[in-house]
């Protein structure tokens, strides 16, 4: 914890320092005139676990009290090298330190490494269990006539969803640390990826009853890497470790190309894009390779070892996103957003040893944002977004399994995010998100963020899951995980 | 002999009607000064402020008159800017060529007399109603891009401390009733269009990088705006409504209805004509540029009441007020807007200031644009606007907003102007 405090106090002096006879760009602090600027944030953040002892982390005798405390020093630094091209060309990084101290301030938790992502793709400074030190994200923008394009280790998402992803799939998460129950959700733990990403505007004139015509592409040329999940002993880990006559081989696609597409246009005051990705999926499928013997076996297991290949298969998507604003007295956006994978991979049920089996997939939501005035004028609107999503099967279900258990031929889920500020200034603004899981399973989270001036913030927030439906990946499942989660964060 | 008495008689007494009620002919000719409205009782160069303000509180909207009594001081100035300088030659050419040819339908959409687009130019010089007002406004487009870089928005308290500042990046591009820069009239593929804009969010860090993109149509009452936003903290554009006028720019004293004094389709108002006056509003062009292409303030501008008022000259224009009443359920009472009168036309923010109140029909918000700043393209001097300040008196809070102003310089496309910007805008 010391070691922590002492991290604080360093970083903010440094940005006290920096904060000395700075010139501002925009907005940002001028290092080098108006081409190298840099911004960024220290923050602080300490979820208090309120829920039960994981039994995911079976060895772990009491209860932990703190599920995560975590400083952030992140900066971004901008490069525009050349004057006369400086709104054409730039060069951007997301450089950021993180200091983890979760088990060093809770004696219930073991050891664990903090940090256990390790694409050789990524770009770390330095780093151990406890602290890393990385380029997260680093790329160049370039601007030609109607072309865009944006190369290098980046984060590409699709689709336009609050609290589902159904087309922002593209890159892989880390949820070894906080899973989604972020304030921004997927910002945070989206892992940036090596990539190509383009845009073309398509002129007016081209088809005059469609507007705001373009298309949208990228490519991974290779560098592909799985979802970061929590390690065994970590407050988030999900599962226990492999039993141990698992033998199990990594078959990542690294080297494997990914690549998308997407065309978007406006009739009317409907706006739509049809998308198409060619993906491997971010989570693993265990798939039997062979039985090898184990004789003699060790006490207490089989005379045999599963020998298996944890795969990431191919699944393509076909996409669509369709929305539409009413205007007034309506005054409400409709948004869907649907994909069809021919391929989805799940887990093979008819097999006695593990398998995977692919099934037609439906995956869709349609969401209605509204802002509107509900306390009395002059206090700010509140957003109000309620979002049905579903999830669709093909085929017989019972052949398959999800996450190593029965799937449903359908799943629904419905959503409610309520966001209101108070005050001059936006100074408070409670939120509340409530998703429901019709197999009765639930995500709560109550939220409070207060911003004070140029370069405060402080966040409150609670994290509540539970229900009857506890099979893997449904929210009953984490009954455990409830937390309260304070963050302060100092901008600068 | 008797006939030509009769008609020189006549023609004496026009001419002395029109010396004792200069208001109500043109007043290209002789601007008066506020020293000569006031018969030398308040001189150019003099300080009006709340000991002093009743001596021109009749050139004073009511909302000026009140932040006169909470501080505001105000140097008088003259405007000394002929009026064929305040708008570009090819403006002033179109509005004389297309003279008497404008007509307004009850929803405040401008045509030509055959029903095809307002192809530039004011469309109503000499407006009877306040439709034709607030046509003039709309309609009368003396530009052809605009940039707004840097762009701050000052929070500022009781006290007077500035107490948070947001940063914004506007890019505007106009696609109808172009005068200057080619092509004139309606671009290509635009002729549904008037405007396209983009708003991005410079700091803080938080929201860098929030882009709205908004499409306005050329008949806003048939076609309601489009808007999509990126949100940085999700890495996605998201399509929103683009019609919640009444809700608060970031917490701010701004409404997005008052956006650039009114951004609201004008099928939700009724307008009502109130008179042509004399109205002292910031002086067109100052002594020093107060805010430089960086943001920064030049020492030599004084505020008063800590950062609540900056010290303007103030200077004579002739205005047309106009009372606007909603049509649909709304926060404001009433709008009172303060319009610039033509030959005085400007080539951005015609609308001087606005006087809001509330549904006890008290005043309750003024906003008033800041001018002064200019610059030379072309030949022709480009007066141009710093921003805006709005003042709200139930609360006592204030909301200012600086920008450099650049009009005219970008010669941006339509493509300039799209859902890709959000993409090259955002984090």
């Amino acid at each position: 914890m010391k070691k922590s405090v002492s991290l604080f106090c360093v970083l903010m002096i440094f940005i006290m320092l920096i904060g000395v006879g700075i010139e501002q760009a925009r907005a940002d602090t001028e290092i080098w005139g108006d081409k190298l600027t840099m911004a960024g944030f220290l923050r602080y953040e300490l979820a208090v676990h309120t829920g039960q002892k994981n039994p995911g982390n079976m060895f772990q005798n009491n209860n932990n009290s703190i599920n995560l405390a975590r400083v952030f020093f992140q900066t971004e630094w901008t490069y525009k090298p050349f004057d006369r091209f400086k709104d054409n060309f730039k060069l951007y990084s997301k450089i950021r330190l993180i200091q983890d101290h979760t088990e060093d301030i809770d004696s219930d938790l073991g050891r664990y490494d903090a940090f256990p992502r390790s694409a050789p793709s990524e770009l770390k400074i330095g780093g151990n269990n406890e602290y890393q030190f990385e380029a997260w994200e680093l790329y160049g923008d370039i601007k030609a006539g109607k072309l865009w394009l944006r190369l290098g280790r980046q984060q590409i998402a699709w689709g336009e969803m609050i609290a589902a992803r159904i087309m922002d799939i593209i890159n892989p998460l880390d949820q070894s640390w906080h899973f989604r129950f972020e304030p921004e959700e997927f910002e945070n733990i989206r892992i940036p990826q090596w990539a190509i990403r383009g845009y073309y505007t398509i002129e007016q004139n081209v088809i005059p009853w469609l507007w705001n015509l373009s298309i949208e592409g990228f490519v991974n040329p290779g560098d592909i890497s799985p979802d970061v999940n929590p390690e065994f002993g970590a407050p988030f880990n999900l599962k226990p470790p492999y039993p141990p006559f698992f033998d199990i081989t990594e078959r990542d696609r690294r080297g494997d190309v990914e690549y998308g597409l997407r065309f978007g246009g406006s009739i009317g005051q409907f706006y739509g894009t049809l998308n198409y990705l060619h993906l491997y999926t971010d989570s693993a499928y265990l798939d039997t390779r062979r039985l090898r013997l184990n004789i003699p076996p060790p006490p207490g297991l089989p005379p045999f070892i599963f020998v298996l290949d944890a795969k990431y298969p191919l699944a393509e998507i076909y996409g669509l996103t369709v929305n539409y604003a009413f205007g007034p007295p309506i005054d409400t956006v409709i948004t869907f957003e649907g994909t069809y994978s021919p391929n989805q991979p799940y887990g093979d049920a008819r097999s006695n040893f593990p398998g995977i089996r692919d099934r037609e997939t439906y995956n869709y939501a349609i969401l209605f944002t509204r802002k509107t005035f509900v306390f009395p004028r002059p206090t700010s609107a509140m957003m109000i977004q309620f979002q049905f999503g579903q999830t669709i099967v093909e085929g017989n279900q019972r052949d398959i399994l999800s996450m190593n258990s029965k799937t449903d031929k359908t799943r629904e889920t419905v959503a409610l995010i309520l966001s209101q500020p108070f005050c001059k200034a936006d100074l408070f603004t409670p939120s509340f998100q409530f998703v429901y899981d019709c197999d009765d399973s639930y995500y709560i989270k109550p939220a409070v963020k207060i911003k004070y001036g140029d370069h405060w913030t402080a966040n409150i927030w609670g994290v509540i899951l539970g229900g009857t439906e506890d099979r893997p990946g449904r929210f009953g499942s984490m009954y455990w995980g409830d937390e309260i989660v304070f963050r302060v964060t100092y901008q600068f | 002999m008797e006939l030509l008495n009769k008609r020189i008689s006549v023609c004496i007494v026009v001419i002395f009607m029109l010396m004792l009620f200069p208001i109500c002919g043109d007043t290209a000719d002789k601007l008066p000064t506020i020293e000569e409205l006031t018969n030398g009782k308040v001189k150019i160069g003099d300080l009006v402020d709340k000991n002093n303000v009743d001596l021109v509180k009749e050139y004073l909207s009511s909302g000026v008159y009140e932040l006169v009594k909470r501080g505001l001081v105000l140097r008088m100035a003259k405007q000394e800017i002929p009026p064929e300088k305040l708008t570009p030659k090819t403006f002033q050419e179109a509005t004389e060529r297309n003279r008497g040819k404008a007509i307004i339908n009850e929803k405040g959409v401008v045509y030509l007399k055959d029903g095809s687009l307002w192809p530039g130019g004011l469309p109503f010089p000499d407006p009877k109603t306040g439709n034709e007002v607030m046509g003039n406004v709309k309609y009368g487009i003396a530009y052809s891009d605009l940039l707004h870089d840097p762009n701050w928005i000052f929070y500022i308290n009781k006290k007077g401390e500035r107490y948070k500042k947001v940063g914004q990046y506007h890019k505007w591009i106009i696609t109808n009733c172009r005068t200057k820069l080619p092509p004139l009239g309606t671009i290509p593929g635009y002729k549904d269009v008037l405007y396209k804009r983009l708003s991005a969010t410079t700091y803080p860090l938080e929201i860098k990088g929030l882009g709205q993109f908004n499409v306005r149509y050329y008949d806003d009452a048939e076609k309601y705006d489009t808007g999509f936003v990126y949100l940085p903290a999700f890495k996605r554009t998201i399509r929103v409504s683009a019609i919640t006028w009444q809700d608060n720019i970031a917490g701010s004293d701004l409404i997005y209805g008052d956006a650039n004094a009114t951004l609201e389709p004008y099928c939700y108002w009724n307008f009502k004509f109130i008179k042509k006056t004399y109205l002292l509003t910031p002086e067109l062009k100052n002594p020093f540029t107060y805010y430089d292409e960086k943001g920064n303030f030049d020492k030599r501008l004084k505020f008063d009441e800590g950062y609540k008022f900056p010290r303007l000259g103030w200077a004579i224009l002739p205005a047309h007020i106009v009372e606007a009443t909603p049509k649909i359920k709304h926060l404001y009472k009433k709008k009172l807007f303060y319009v610039v009168a033509y030959p005085y036309w400007l080539v951005c923010s015609d609308i001087l200031m606005t006087d809001n109140f509330d549904l006890q029909n008290k005043l309750w918000r003024v906003y008033f644009h800041l001018y002064g700043d200019y610059y030379e393209l072309d030949g022709e001097t480009y007066h141009l606007t710093y921003g805006c300040l709005v003042y709200d008196f139930q609360s006592e809070h204030s909301t200012q907003m600086w920008y450099k102003e650049y009009l005219d310089r970008g010669n941006y496309k339509p493509e300039d102007v799209t859902l890709r910007s959000l993409l090259e805008w955002g984090r």
